[in-house]
């Protein structure tokens, strides 16, 4: 198991206690900024499920809709398409 | 030479179409709000966390107090009695008026009976969760329905959104954006507030409307309850509009128990 493997594993626990006692900005932080690090970070599209799994509520700001997998979802797309362009590039 | 196989590619348009397919049955069990399924043993999971997250915060703030110096203690002492013994006519008039308000109710009869309150500590307070919710430790198990009202020593903060066995989600009213029939004042006069988040809210009426700074504000449905007060009153000579902003009297950050009002 490489030194990426067992990061991912921390980061992975980290996050996912953080949903439970961090403030919600906060996680979305720390799974945003793995998005970047570890590609592909299937598992924050995950959490963000868990986040809207746990605290969901249907309101109109968000069309009734779970904004947190939503956003995290169109984010999750958009790193995958920038690191095939710069790998394109390169 | 390495040649692309067709298979490879076949493999990675099945993939991509597994995985919008799997992110729009997610999006339309939420709108639809079929996640209970999932919901209800998470929420069974991760009580002992937030459970012990919250103990633990205790035991922190605590120990904090603890070395707080002998000065500072006699100080906030002599003011939290100065603050009671100020306090203290009004609570006594409000129970005074409480009572005489539920037997005038009971001679006209309009005595809401059958109603029960329900205490119930929070789990996860809104600092937790995107959507400003709240989730208690009470649920089925204790008759919490859909649409009970929530409150704090008479002020109203939200109502039950969904119930589970064991816990429940409380929606709090003071959400960005979201729309609330209120009456404002002692004519009562109705209109309809938006939720500013953290326990704000703002509401527009003509400039020639009455309103004054620490007007009680009410639900049409709930006259006993407070939203909030009147704390500031914006006018500008360009805007036939004022602007009325109002808070909770309580800070729902700071909450630990909360009390649920069950059925109607």
């Amino acid at each position: 198991m490489g030194s990426d493997s067992s990061g991912r594993i921390i980061a992975n626990i980290f996050i996912c206690l953080s949903i439970f006692i961090l403030p919600w900005w906060l996680s979305i932080s720390l799974i945003l900024v793995s998005f970047f690090i570890f590609k592909p970070f299937y598992e924050g599209l995950l959490f963000g499920l868990l986040i809207d799994l746990l605290y969901f509520n249907q309101r109109e700001l968000f069309y009734n809709l779970p904004a947190v997998f939503i956003s995290l979802v169109v984010i999750f797309i958009l790193v995958q398409l920038l690191g095939k362009q710069l790998r394109m590039r390169n | 030479m390495v040649y692309l196989s067709k298979n490879n590619k076949a493999g990675s348009g099945k993939k991509k179409y597994f995985f919008f397919l799997a992110v729009i049955v997610v999006i339309v069990l939420f709108y639809f709000k079929a996640t209970f399924f999932l919901t209800e043993p998470l929420n069974y999971i991760a009580r002992p966390v937030w459970w012990f997250k919250n103990y633990s915060s205790e035991i922190i703030s605590d120990t904090v107090n603890l070395f707080k110096t002998k000065a500072s203690l006699v100080e906030e002492n002599k003011k939290l009695k100065k603050e009671l013994n100020y306090f203290s006519p009004g609570i006594l008039l409000n129970q005074l008026l409480v009572k005489e308000n539920n037997e005038l109710k009971k001679i006209l009869g309009r005595n809401n009976g059958d109603q029960k309150i329900v205490l119930a500590n929070i789990l996860a307070k809104p600092n937790l969760s995107p959507y400003d919710s709240l989730i208690i430790d009470a649920g089925e198990a204790e008759g919490l329905n859909r649409g009970d009202k929530v409150f704090v020593n008479n002020a109203v903060i939200g109502e039950v959104a969904d119930v589970y066995l064991k816990t429940a989600n409380v929606r709090l009213y003071s959400f960005p954006n979201e729309i609330l029939d209120v009456m404002v004042g002692f004519n009562k006069i109705l209109g309809t507030a938006m939720g500013k988040g953290g326990g704000n809210f703002e509401m527009k009426f003509p400039q020639g409307v009455a309103i004054s700074k620490g007007d009680v504000v009410v639900l049409p449905e709930m006259e006993l309850f407070i939203l909030g007060t009147v704390e500031s009153i914006l006018i500008t000579p360009e805007d036939p509009l004022q602007t009325i902003l109002f808070k909770t009297p309580v800070n729902i950050f700071e909450l630990r128990w909360v009390q649920i009002l069950q059925g109607e």
